[in-house]
């Protein structure tokens, strides 16, 4: 297995991707042919279980788009049920500290570098050297979403195997009190800092669901991704009828 | 059972709808709350059942847009299941004569006026009202698709029960032998030609993937539907990418257009 998604973050390169919400594989297959360099495949917020994680990653297997999934919790029973099915890296939401951070890593490597077990159904059969690779190739996401995350920073990016810190805005800025409110002083010191702190760790700061790509990019982010399916299939279908009501009426 | 599509376009307000032919509830929900007039669930060129018709609109019950269905054949047992589950109004493909038309009006009217069994599970338990009503509520569209069916448009449309002709562009323009091309003369003398019908016959004009909708209502059509679902995603992913990527190479965002207010997601 190569992780085409970690090869680019470590050249330096942006990474572009999307996140699949929406269970079903014409959803999946179509995002997988747009051109995305990665797509996160949301269980957290959306109603995804595993086997339809599976179903996903089956109907994208003509797509380069590199596949993370991410995961409901830091609890390595899910982390290796998704694993299984062969996704390429694992997103963890609300990683806090070093602790969870050694938590969240040991539950993506085989021993004797964390606890995984061996059972990889589908990863082993699409990925032939899967055994003998996984743990260098596995792509681990932890999500920068409190303030005491941002204070933390230093120590949870300390811990080895990380290749990402992902900023959350719309927790970071819900449990700093100031919700939604992106040109807050603060909020804009803590998008610096994970910058800089990262820059230092040699891990490649992200955001999911950024507003503003070009200000990140500036800013040394390399893994983004803006919208989701729902939300983007949503929004042209309330412009599509929006359009066509201008229309008629003239 | 009333169907508000069909008092509408009476009223000759025009009718805007997109297609579903992703069969999943969340896309079915999600578009169903957008504010189209109506709904086509399209079983002719999607991969999708009766049952598959039945889930999408249990998904839609908060929507105030109509279902209808576009059925892969003018045949008699597809139209009456889905019927059952309690659509409001059917597409048929493919109508090129007068013939056609009666086999059409047959399966979607109970007896006498036409040949449905009944057994409207859904729909009956949704409406107690629903045998009684059927008949005159339900919808019939008879898509006008070819050179045949435009030199048939008179006698077709004479046929008592066919409440819409809907234009299928793509199809009429490929049979006129050219595609693609609403400019041409030939596609634009048959548009005029159908359209002048409707209104002899009191029939309601419309058109699927409307190609502009200002010039065709202003032509009369107003039983409208735009793009659907899976094109809509794919052209929104497409500019959504397009838009990441130019930002993060100049370092300067695109502002996107603000979505419509009821466009919000919620997280």
């Amino acid at each position: 297995m190569k992780n085409r998604l970690k090869q680019m973050l470590k050249q330096g390169k942006v990474a572009i991707g999307t996140e699949i919400t929406i269970n079903h594989p014409d959803v999946a297959e179509a995002i997988g042919q747009i051109g995305y360099d990665w797509v996160m495949i949301d269980t957290e917020h959306a109603p995804l279980d595993v086997g339809d994680v599976q179903n996903l990653l089956q109907a994208m297997g003509a797509s380069q788009i590199v596949p993370v999934a991410r995961v409901t919790w830091n609890d390595f029973v899910l982390v290796k049920r998704l694993l299984d099915v062969g996704v390429q890296g694992i997103i963890f939401p609300w990683i806090n500290s070093k602790e969870e951070a050694t938590k969240a890593v040991q539950s993506m490597k085989y021993p004797p570098f964390g606890v995984r077990g061996v059972g990889p159904r589908r990863a082993g059969t699409i990925y032939p050297d899967y055994m003998s690779t996984a743990n260098k190739e596995l792509f681990i996401g932890v999500q920068i979403e409190s303030q005491r995350a941002v204070d933390n920073l230093d120590e949870i990016l300390s811990v080895q195997g990380i290749d990402a810190a992902l900023l959350g805005a719309g927790d970071m800025t819900m449990n700093m009190g100031i919700f939604g409110d992106l040109k807050s002083p603060k909020f804009i010191a803590n998008t610096e800092r994970i910058a800089e702190v990262c820059k230092r760790h040699n891990v490649a700061a992200g955001q999911l669901g950024c507003d503003d790509v070009g200000k990140r990019v500036s800013q040394g982010y390399t893994i983004l991704n803006r919208r989701n399916d729902i939300g983007l299939l949503v929004e042209e279908a309330a412009r599509s009828l929006a359009e066509a009501r201008e229309a008629a009426s003239r | 059972m009333k169907n508000g599509l069909k008092r509408m376009l009476k009223e000759g307000k025009v009718a805007i709808g997109t297609t579903l032919t992703i069969d999943h509830p969340d896309v079915a929900e999600f578009i169903g709350n957008l504010g189209y007039d109506w709904i086509l669930i399209d079983t002719e060129h999607a991969p999708m059942e009766p049952g598959s018709v039945q889930h999408l609109q249990q998904s839609m019950s908060r929507s105030k847009s109509v279902p209808m269905v576009r059925v892969p054949w003018n045949d008699i047992v597809m139209i009456k299941r889905v019927l059952d589950t309690g659509i409001y109004g059917i597409v048929v493909p493919w109508i090129n004569t007068k013939e056609e038309a009666i086999k059409a009006v047959q399966a979607v009217r109970y007896p006498p006026l036409g040949l449905r069994g009944y057994g409207p599970r859904r729909a009956a338990f949704l409406d107690p009202d629903y045998v009684k009503t059927a008949n005159k509520e339900l919808l019939l569209g008879a898509q006008i698709e070819t050179q045949k069916a435009v030199d048939n448009i008179d006698e077709i449309l004479s046929v008592e029960g066919i409440d819409a002709a809907l234009v299928g562009p793509m199809d009429l323009s490929l049979s006129l032998g050219v595609l693609g091309n609403f400019q041409h003369e030939r596609f634009v003398s048959a548009m005029d030609k159908i359209v002048k019908s409707c209104k002899k016959h009191g029939v309601i004009a419309g058109m699927l993937a409307v190609d502009d909708v200002a010039k065709r209502v202003k032509q009369g059509f107003t039983l409208l539907n735009r793009m659907g679902d899976f094109g809509l995603l794919v052209a929104a992913e497409r500019r959504n990418l397009a838009e990441a990527r130019e930002a993060a190479n100049t370092g300067k965002s695109k502002t996107t257009p603000a979505a419509p207010k009821n466009a919000r997601t919620g997280y």
